[in-house]
């Protein structure tokens, strides 16, 4: 079976949540984490996103799907944190640099600035799409929108990156 | 202001480093919806069984202290005086009175290991029910420190070199065998030859790093004969044999977890 990055059906006795956790919790904490761009967004959207996911856990029947649905919950309460982030941003100091992306991606802190320059929603196709391995297609499902627009983010986010990491270079 | 090409595999292992960092312990009550005075009440109720607790441990302690007749036999609360919860030092470090102890696990110091500087072999690895783990142990044959940090990326090849789709390799940051959080694993200089005190012959030592990949035993597929891993300027190959639990089977998808410390035994 393949469906939304999931190639192999679970074995048995792994439809818990727990299982679910261990399975899918850093992935669904890395993607909150590349949206929101630092930890404390992204540890409040994680612990958001877990309950949201278990208060209609039992809705998901089919669990070749649950990769994808997860990650479309924590995409979601991502963008929600993000965006309440980016109104109390105007009465508050915003967060230091030992908890920004960057700081996060110490294997590769020049990557991780270029993309704490993008907007959440081109760091969300471009995790999703080169992090979690999904298509554009499963992409475009999972954050509720075209094909042509994941690609048309995805087009941008890349151009910025190159933009960005050029000018770091020169 | 020049423009460059962007390395989509460098964005890819980027990306998938960023997904193997551990997450935070989820918060159970807000899952469960339960309402802050819920909350409060909980954290009250546990604030006063603890200091019931401490209070009562005390007060048994000044007992035994003062030596006002001392219980005929070993209770509970006696017992961690007599025999210490041993801490996480390593034993292969003895520590002289009055020097300080060393840090439990080496410091992820110096630059990236490369493939010249690194030995890998297959340590140890055991499968309960139906799921195994396997660790593969890395040595720095080099002459100055360095360090392996995050999950490396993992290939499965045939007898013949290709590259084996399943069985399919899944970054997680933890398993079925919990892994120590942590932010690199520091190497020494070491020869993997000779003992390795406290795990075995077939295990790691601290100096050494450790990759822990574990599999459900739940289908076979016997084409896989080495695993390929990528460290920085290349990659290391070795022979291999995941043994699952129908005795040589493999696995479908194998979870591989960051680079640890080769002396932690969980």
């Amino acid at each position: 079976m393949t469906t939304m990055g999931l190639i192999e059906t679970p074995p048995p006795g792994s439809d818990d949540v727990e299982e679910a956790v261990a399975r899918y919790g850093s992935e669904m904490y890395g993607l909150t984490l590349a949206i929101t761009a630092n930890v404390h967004d992204a540890e409040d959207a994680y612990q958001t996103a877990w309950s949201d996911a278990l208060r209609s856990w039992t809705k998901i029947r089919d669990v070749s799907k649950r990769r994808a649905w997860l990650a479309s919950i924590a995409a979601r309460s991502a963008m929600h944190t993000r965006r309440r982030r980016a109104t109390s941003n105007r009465l508050h100091v915003p967060f230091s640099e030992a908890t920004a992306l960057m700081t996060v991606m110490h294997w590769d802190a020049e990557l991780g600035t270029a993309i704490s320059q993008l907007s959440p929603r081109q760091r969300a196709v471009i995790t999703l799409h080169f992090g979690h391995g999904f298509t554009l297609d499963e992409v475009g499902t999972i954050l509720n929108c075209r094909g042509g627009t994941v690609r048309s983010h995805l087009g941008r986010a890349l151009a910025n990156l190159r933009v960005v990491m050029g000018d770091e270079r020169d | 202001m020049s423009v460059t090409e962007i390395d989509e595999e460098r964005l890819r292992r980027g990306l998938r480093g960023l997904l193997t960092v551990e997450p935070p312990v989820i918060d159970d009550s807000r899952s469960r919806g339960t309402p802050w005075v819920g909350g409060l009440a909980i954290a009250v109720a546990t604030v006063v069984v603890l200091a019931g607790v401490l209070t009562t441990t005390l007060l048994l302690r000044n007992r035994a202290t003062v030596g006002v007749t001392p219980p005929s036999r070993p209770t509970l609360i006696a017992t961690p005086e007599v025999t210490p919860e041993p801490t996480p030092i390593p034993s292969a470090m003895p520590t002289p009175f009055g020097t300080p102890a060393p840090a439990p696990w080496l410091p992820a110091v110096g630059p990236p290991c490369t493939v010249s500087e690194l030995e890998v072999r297959v340590g140890k690895g055991f499968s309960n029910l139906s799921n195994g783990i396997m660790y593969l142990i890395f040595t720095d044959k080099g002459r100055a420190r360095c360090a392996l940090r995050g999950t490396p990326i993992v290939q499965f090849l045939d007898a013949r070199g290709r590259v084996l789709a399943s069985p399919r390799i899944v970054d997680v940051s933890s398993g079925y065998v919990p892994t120590l959080p942590n932010s690199g694993v520091g190497l020494l200089p070491l020869s993997s030859e000779g003992a390795y005190p406290g795990t075995g012959p077939e295990g790691g030592m601290r100096g050494q790093a450790s990759l822990p990949l574990q599999y459900y035993a739940d289908g076979c597929n016997n084409s896989i004969a080495a695993i390929r891993i990528r460290v920085a300027a290349g990659t290391l190959t070795v022979p291999l044999a995941v043994s699952g639990g129908g005795g040589g089977c493999q696995t479908t998808v194998v979870f591989i977890n960051p680079f640890q410390p080769a002396e932690y035994e969980p």
